[in-house]
């Protein structure tokens, strides 16, 4: 009994030690630059992980791990921590350029429906913001709404005026609100992945003997539709899809 | 219904007159020809369609086909368009026999017109009555055998063409000679359509030869074309026929003329004219590959006998200043052809292209001249430069091998030049702007600014306080639309205010009764009762108290639906109060206190009604 005590104890100690050791996130992250800018992207890479494993994220720190993966030629990885930076914050004009390049790399020429110029203004705002700012924004009209409906109440003279602004923002607010649950629905239900293995075979089921129905290559995106223990059912257009195990890919 | 049919059919025959329709005929001016002569050959496409396109010919077999031209004729008659179309072509027999011309066939909008097939016989010479005039040179003549050909005796005009050599080396001048033999005269010029040459660079040598040649007590004006010919690679390559087209003195057809002294008719003012239309054969011949054998690397397939000569402008020059380079290759053979040869790289020199002349003689029908290249070099730095070791290679077919020709070192004494050199930062007025040079893309660089780090899956829409500071305004904004609500029904609704009201007063009565109960101030407090009780009630019904009398008051009570009992137990206490206060009847605490009981009793059960 003692034993054991102190032997967890000794664990504890351990695992404390190393926490408090890399703990400080700034002092990772600096760390994973200097690696890089001495070119030595593997490391970086293990300090940018090792930064985003202690439940902190930071789009700077996806953008640099999307570039020291890049680096290491692993497209895949590099578009995955990319997507995740603009995830964080959307209009970073470095991560979309990175992006675009990586992209440019991968292998895979998957024909997704282009958004014709209508669709592309309407979610000019979309494509923009992240969850948390369209929610602050989302909250403004909102509270806009409520405080023209009370002053309708006591002024009475500008009764008129106060309810037409009320409904002109409870329009905008309206379509916010729809944008916010589309983003709402993107994070929670319909979740994208990319390939990070090289290769990925897509069987027509969740098991290795199934019919191989497709092979994708590194830094090709996928909606997920089931998600099992081992595998993920994908979808790549409307009449693409197909199994592929959770070992080749990562949820962006 | 049989009308309609009728109708239909009346449509019908309509739309067929006004369908476009096309006829196709071919006509040929004779059926029978000889080997000298020529057919027209007519084909019409006649239409009432705008757009008439040209007749698929068919495989004329015996023949070789000339486009003589395209005559159009388009009328319009009655709003009608008759469109027609003649295409003519001269057919010259290539051999006797029985040929089916046809059936000539056009496709129009998806439809195929075809006319009938024409039958053409075709006579040797002479097999008609002899036409001693026209005369043409034997197929299979030694012609384009041998070098020489020996023309054919006793006619008046023949051609011939012949090679100089019918093997050759690629690239090696071959000599095709054409001759035109006349011993008649002839109405015009001649028309004369070169041979095809595919497959050959021909570089043409002018002037014509005219000269007279006897042969078998026949003098003949013979007209020599000579055509220089480089083949472009190995391999076997016909040339081409010659045709000549001439008119020609008819002398049969001539008008006899009675007067024995007019029978030469020394003017030819009623001759005629007939087409002669003369062709030779093909000639093929053999290209020789260049060996592979000594082939230099630097062999750029010139054939032939060169010189190669290098000359500068100067020979001392200041550094920076540019001489004039000279490479003059001389020679027979296709110059045009010639390409640089090349001059090694030399340190702190900078070559530049600047141009090739070249000068081309054909002095006894041997293409011969020379080429210059012309390159401006820069030396940069003083010292010597000596311009050597360039060598032109090129093929000597005589030898049958390949010649090497060293051109003569040139040294270039370079000085230091005396003023000083440009200063590089400054800029050239007008310097060109040029598009940015985007050599490989990579991507941008890591963040190296402060990391902002915030707690995985944060969402605001899921934070607590946010919740609720979005959603207490809505609580807010709620009660107070309520409260404004409630405040404007009392201040319209009397009524409203006053049954709202009424509960209090009573209580507020009730309670200051009850103070009077312990001073034992038996009337007020009866007066009080009865105030608050009847002011409750006027003020539920909305009545002004005062006019409030008992019998009405039970009435209104009934109209409100008050039941039975009550109504009963708000008359007793009534009567008990008008008995205290009037009757001044004993009342003790014990009264009050029960009296007071039963008029709150009263007040909730009305409550429960009005």
């Amino acid at each position: 009994m003692k034993k054991i005590f102190a032997f967890s104890f000794l664990i504890f100690f351990i695992f404390t030690g190393i926490s408090t050791a890399f703990d400080n996130p700034e002092e990772l992250y600096k760390k994973g630059n200097s690696s890089y800018e001495n070119g030595d992207y593997k490391k970086a890479v293990s300090f940018y992980e090792e930064l985003l494993g202690i439940n902190e994220v930071s789009p700077e720190v996806f953008y640099n791990l999307g570039n020291s993966y890049f680096k290491l030629k692993k497209i895949g990885k590099a578009i995955l921590n990319y997507e995740r930076a603009l995830k964080l914050d959307p209009r970073d004009k470095d991560t979309q350029l990175n992006l675009k390049l990586a992209k440019a790399m991968a292998i895979d020429k998957i024909n997704t429906s282009e958004r014709g110029f209508v669709l592309t203004a309407l979610l000019f705002l979309y494509d923009r913001v992240n969850e948390n700012e369209l929610s602050l924004i989302c909250s403004f009209f909102y509270l806009a709404i409520i405080l023209f409906l009370i002053f309708s109440i006591f002024f009475v003279a500008k009764k008129r005026f106060m309810f037409y602004t009320a409904g002109l923002f409870g329009a905008i607010f309206f379509i916010l609100l729809i944008f916010l649950f589309a983003k709402i629905r993107n994070e929670n239900f319909i979740k994208t992945g990319i390939i990070v293995a090289e290769k990925a075979d897509a069987r027509s089921g969740p098991k290795e003997d199934y019919l191989l129905q497709f092979t994708l290559h590194e830094g090709t995106k996928f909606s997920i539709i089931k998600d099992t223990q081992d595998w993920y059912e994908i979808e790549l257009s409307k009449d693409l899809k197909g199994w592929i195990s959770k070992t080749s890919a990562d949820i962006i | 219904m049989r009308y309609f049919v009728s109708f239909l059919l009346v449509l019908s025959v309509a739309a067929v007159c006004y369908a476009e329709d096309i006829t196709i005929s071919a006509d040929a001016d004779k059926q029978e020809v000889t080997l000298d002569e020529q057919v027209a050959l007519t084909i019409t496409v006649s239409g009432n369609a705008s757009n008439i396109p040209q007749p698929d010919m068919p495989d004329l077999k015996g023949f070789t086909a000339y486009s003589s031209g395209r005559f159009q004729n388009i009328s319009i008659v009655n709003g009608q368009i008759a469109n027609s179309v003649s295409f003519t072509y001269i057919l010259v027999p290539n051999n006797t026999g029985d040929y089916m011309l046809g059936p000539f066939n056009i496709n129009y909008k998806g439809k195929t017109y075809s006319a009938n097939s024409i039958n053409i016989k075709v006579l040797p010479r002479n097999s008609q009555p002899p036409m001693p005039s026209q005369q043409q040179a034997q197929p299979s003549d030694s012609e384009s055998m041998g070098q020489n050909s020996q023309p054919q005796q006793g006619k008046e005009l023949f051609i011939e063409a012949y090679v100089d050599k019918l093997r050759t080396y690629v690239n090696e001048q071959i000599t095709l000679t054409f001759a035109f033999y006349q011993a008649i005269n002839l109405f015009n010029n001649p028309l004369y359509n070169p041979p095809s040459t595919i497959g050959f660079w021909s570089e043409d040598m002018p002037p014509q030869k005219k000269y007279y040649k006897v042969i078998n007590n026949t003098r003949y004006l013979v007209t020599e074309i000579k055509t220089a010919l480089f083949a472009t690679g190995p391999g076997e390559f016909t040339i081409g026929s010659a045709r000549l087209e001439a008119t020609v003195e008819d002398v049969d057809n001539a008008p006899k003329n009675t007067f024995g002294a007019f029978d030469q008719d020394p003017f030819g003012m009623f001759r005629r004219g007939k087409q002669a239309a003369l062709t030779t054969d093909p000639i093929k011949v053999e290209i020789l590959p260049l060996p592979e054998q000594n082939k230099p690397v630097d062999f750029k397939g010139d054939v032939g006998d060169f010189d190669a000569f290098l000359n500068v402008d100067k020979n001392t020059v200041e550094e920076n200043q540019p001489v004039n380079l000279k490479i003059k290759i001389k020679g027979k053979g296709n110059i045009k052809t010639i390409s640089s040869p090349n001059i090694p790289e030399i340190q702190d020199v900078k070559f530049y292209e600047s141009g090739s002349s070249e000068n081309i003689s054909k002095d006894n029908y041997v293409v011969q001249g020379e080429k210059i290249f012309e390159k401006m070099i820069i030396p940069k730095k003083e010292g010597n430069i000596t311009l050597g070791s360039i060598e032109y290679d090129y093929f000597d077919p005589v030898l049958k091998d390949y010649v090497r020709k060293k051109l003569d070192p040139v040294i270039i004494n370079v000085t230091k030049s005396k003023e000083e050199p440009a200063e590089k930062t400054t800029f050239p007025p007008g310097a060109t702007k040029e598009e940015v040079q985007l050599f490989k893309r990579d991507i941008g660089y890591i963040k190296t600014s402060h990391a902002e780090f915030r707690p995985k899956n944060t969402f605001l829409y899921k934070n607590i306080i946010f919740l609720l500071i979005n959603i207490l305004p809505l609580f807010i904004l709620i009660g107070l639309y309520l409260y404004e609500l409630y405040r404007s029904r009392l201040r319209t609704d009397i009524g409203y205010a006053r049954s709202l009201r009424a509960r209090g007063t009573a209580s507020k009565r009730l309670k200051g009764a009850r103070k009077t109960i312990n001073k034992n101030m038996v009337k007020e407090f009866y007066t009080e009762i009865y105030k608050a009780v009847i002011e409750y009630i006027a003020d539920k019904l909305n009545i002004p108290h005062p006019s409030i009398t008992k019998d009405s008051l039970e009435y209104k009570l009934k109209e409100a639906g008050v039941s039975r009992d009550i109504i009963d137990k708000v008359k007793i206490l009534f009567d008990d109060c008008d008995i205290a206060r009037f009757a001044s009847a004993k009342f003790v605490k014990l009264d009050m206190e029960r009296t007071i009981k039963q008029a709150e009793l009263i007040i909730t059960n009305l409550e429960r009604y009005i």
